[in-house]
């Protein structure tokens, strides 16, 4: 045998795909036992590196990250825009229709019967906000230390 | 049975969900590259107290450019990409070297017909290449991979371990087809002396 040995270059070559040797490579190789033992290495070598165990964090990297994404802000309410406009639109139809009618209605009862339903519907209303501002704190709490 | 396997979402329809505002979805991508993300964080960042924040900036970033990705490239290649210049720029920041210039050029023309170490012919009675492998490799190889620069590490690591090609590589790195052929034929032939001369110093 008078060709020369396969350079390193070649032999990663043939350890990865024969194929890609030229001829030449290709027929010294078939007869030399030291270029085929080289070859062989490199075929272990590239073997054992790609089933090396991958690498892990030790914490749940998912997890951590979907935490310290930036919330996502609330969607208008158009919903809830849209029956309030709509509720809006049916009481100011309904006192421009029969406005006429409704209030001097309210005018003929007494002022002490007036005074009281306004006295009743204020607490409801008070209640309404105190029990809306309750839970409205209740729910800030929860949110900044989930 | 009425429970029909469902295929997967693609990328593009994990992008799309995420974009239109459920970033529950995200978790999805950071699952599908997770795998090359931390391969290239553990390769490029040597101190692993770092790697952590590192692989967590990766992601912030991704999802913070996802409206700005065109799938162009596949979206792992993306992410694959903003790994590789997070760690650059953490490197650079710590003034740490990616890849050794110091060692000889990739050119071997001069290995051709140079007459092999008498410790590897055949024939000699030994050959500490094959008895080389008989050793646990994995324990071995990892130690010696530690030792290449980050550089050869990611690309042994990407093309070997991740099975990417030298087109994605090129494309995550910037760097040319050619340039990662060269580096990857460096950093093999180094991983193979760095095993040799330390199967060497065993046996002495």
């Amino acid at each position: 045998m008078t060709s020369p040995h396969l350079s390193e270059r070649a032999l990663q070559q043939a350890a990865e795909a024969a194929s890609l040797l030229p001829a030449s490579n290709v027929a010294h190789l078939r007869g030399c036992l030291l270029c085929q033992s080289r070859v062989a290495t490199y075929q272990q070598l590239l073997t054992a590196v790609a089933h090396l165990p991958p690498p892990t964090f030790s914490f749940d990297l998912t997890a951590s990250v979907l935490a310290q994404l930036p919330r996502a802000k609330p969607a208008f309410p158009w919903v809830l825009t849209a029956v309030a406009t709509l509720v809006l639109g049916v009481v100011v139809a309904f006192l421009a229709l029969f406005g006429n009618i409704v209030v001097p209605v309210f005018q003929s009862y007494s002022t002490g019967l007036g005074a009281r339903l306004v006295a009743v519907a204020s607490l409801f209303v008070a209640g309404q906000c105190l029990e809306l501002l309750v839970r409205h704190r209740r729910q800030m709490r929860l949110l900044a230390f989930s | 049975m009425s429970n029909l396997p469902t295929s997967p979402a693609t990328d593009q329809q994990l992008v799309a969900q995420v974009l239109g505002g459920n970033t529950a979805v995200f978790g999805q991508i950071v699952q599908r590259t997770e795998g090359l993300v931390t391969q290239m964080v553990f390769k490029m960042i040597r101190h692993p107290a770092d790697r952590p924040d590192i692989a967590q900036e990766v992601y912030l970033k991704v999802f913070k450019n996802l409206a700005g990705f065109k799938f162009q490239a596949k979206l792992s290649t993306w992410v694959g990409q903003i790994t590789y210049n997070t760690c650059l720029h953490y490197l650079e920041k710590k003034q740490l070297v990616l890849v050794d210039l110091s060692e000889p050029k990739p050119d071997d023309s001069s290995e051709e017909g140079r007459s092999p170490p008498v410790s590897l012919v055949a024939g000699s009675g030994y050959d500490p290449e094959t008895a080389l492998f008989e050793q646990d490799l994995a324990t071995v190889l990892s130690t010696a991979i530690e030792q290449l620069p980050p550089l050869y590490r990611t690309l042994i690591a990407l093309y070997h371990q991740q099975e990417l090609s030298y087109e994605e590589i090129a494309q995550i790195t910037s760097l040319p087809d050619g340039t990662v052929k060269n580096y990857l034929f460096r950093a093999r032939k180094r991983l193979k002396q760095y095993l040799l001369a330390s199967h060497q110093r065993d046996d002495l």
